[in-house]
């Protein structure tokens, strides 16, 4: 195996390990398809941004990160963000620290082909 | 020379430019409500003239982005509206050194819309789309409130001279902050001119004068008779 298979190893199981790592069960479901329970990374936080008035504001930032290979063995293609409105968009939902669960809608994706993972921007999403 | 404070009285009045800038943040409060209650007298939806208004707030959208602002708590998310004074110069030919300068200033009325994603029956709504609209909505009714005749010199005639909108401009977060709520905000730029004021020296009497005035029974003519106490020995 050569740095780079093991490198994409590495990183599905770092992305995958619930035991000793940061990865959790994350529920995608595609525009056209059912839920589907992968585990990834999942990421729900607040930074501060600027919205260009002068003034810093915090806001909240919500990612993902899963491994490809566990994306198309669960028949799923990779997430990408919707913005046709007529359309359904990707939707992600997971759990925080306190169980409680939070949905969202990806926002745009930015798969690492040669890494085996995918990282998607989120955003909250109503349903 | 020694330097001694010349000034008796306490300065307690507020610059115009910080009367002006509540000014325009109470008009654009009393109009909202009063729209709203036209609007439900119309049956109407009040909630599309309801305007949250905020003067100088660092975080002004700060009840948007709480933690318990959540796909599955409706919080508050008519538009938010935050004045602010941005700045001035003198125009030295319309003041005097003395007591009058004229202004020329900048006030901001930046208009914040919010919007979260929702899934409809065909489709979803998008949040961005939702939050731009909504500061623009917010933006469309602060100029037409703020430009109505009624608000000609926004009720500070003496003070204010002129009052014009002079810019709107949309707001986008950077594009490395993608967040989770989407929030946009359009600063709409009105520009005042107006009048300061500053403490003046009080006059003392040197002397009483006492005058009548007479028409004359002859012509009509205006007479003035006064009477000047003189000191014979100055």
């Amino acid at each position: 195996m050569n740095l780079l298979a093991q490198s994409a190893a590495d990183s599905k199981v770092i992305l995958e390990d619930s035991a000793a790592g940061f990865a959790q069960d994350i529920t995608i479901t595609p525009p056209d398809g059912p839920p589907v329970v992968v585990r990834g990374w999942a990421n729900d936080r607040a930074q501060g941004i600027d919205p260009e008035t002068g003034l810093m504001v915090s806001a909240r930032e919500a990612s993902i990160a899963v491994s490809l290979s566990t994306l198309a063995l669960a028949g799923l293609d990779v997430p990408k963000g919707e913005a046709d409105e007529s359309q359904r968009p990707w939707v992600v939902s997971f759990a925080d620290l306190h169980g409680k669960v939070r949905t969202f809608k990806v926002t745009e994706s930015n798969p690492d082909q040669m890494g085996d993972l995918v990282t998607c921007t989120l955003e909250v999403y109503r349903r | 020379m020694p330097l001694t404070a010349q000034i008796d009285d306490l300065i307690v009045d507020r610059d115009n430019f910080e009367i002006i800038r509540d000014q325009i943040a109470a008009i654009l409060l009393v109009e909202s409500k009063r729209q709203q209650q036209i609007a439900a007298a119309a049956g109407q939806d009040p909630e599309q003239w309801r305007l949250r208004v905020y003067v100088e707030a660092s975080n002004p959208w700060a009840s948007w982005v709480g933690e318990d602002n959540d796909d599955d708590a409706r919080r508050d998310e008519s538009p938010v509206v935050n004045v602010q004074f941005d700045q001035d110069e003198v125009d030295r030919g319309k003041s005097n050194v003395v007591s009058r300068q004229h202004h020329n200033g900048t006030f901001f009325c930046d208009c914040y819309g919010y919007g979260i994603s929702t899934e409809e029956l065909h489709g979803h709504r998008r949040g961005d789309r939702v939050a731009a609209f909504e500061a623009q909505r917010a933006a469309r009714l602060v100029r037409k409130i703020l430009m109505a005749s009624h608000y000609t010199y926004l009720g500070m005639q003496g003070v204010v001279g002129i009052r014009m909108t002079q810019s709107r401009t949309m707001f986008r977060p950077q594009i490395d902050a993608r967040t989770v709520h989407k929030i946009e905000a359009l600063r709409l730029s009105l520009s005042v001119g107006f009048n300061e004021f500053s403490p003046q020296v009080q006059g003392q009497p040197l002397e009483l004068i006492s005058a009548s005035v007479f028409r004359s029974e002859v012509d009509g003519q205006l007479l003035l008779r006064a009477d000047y106490p003189l000191n014979p020995n100055p």
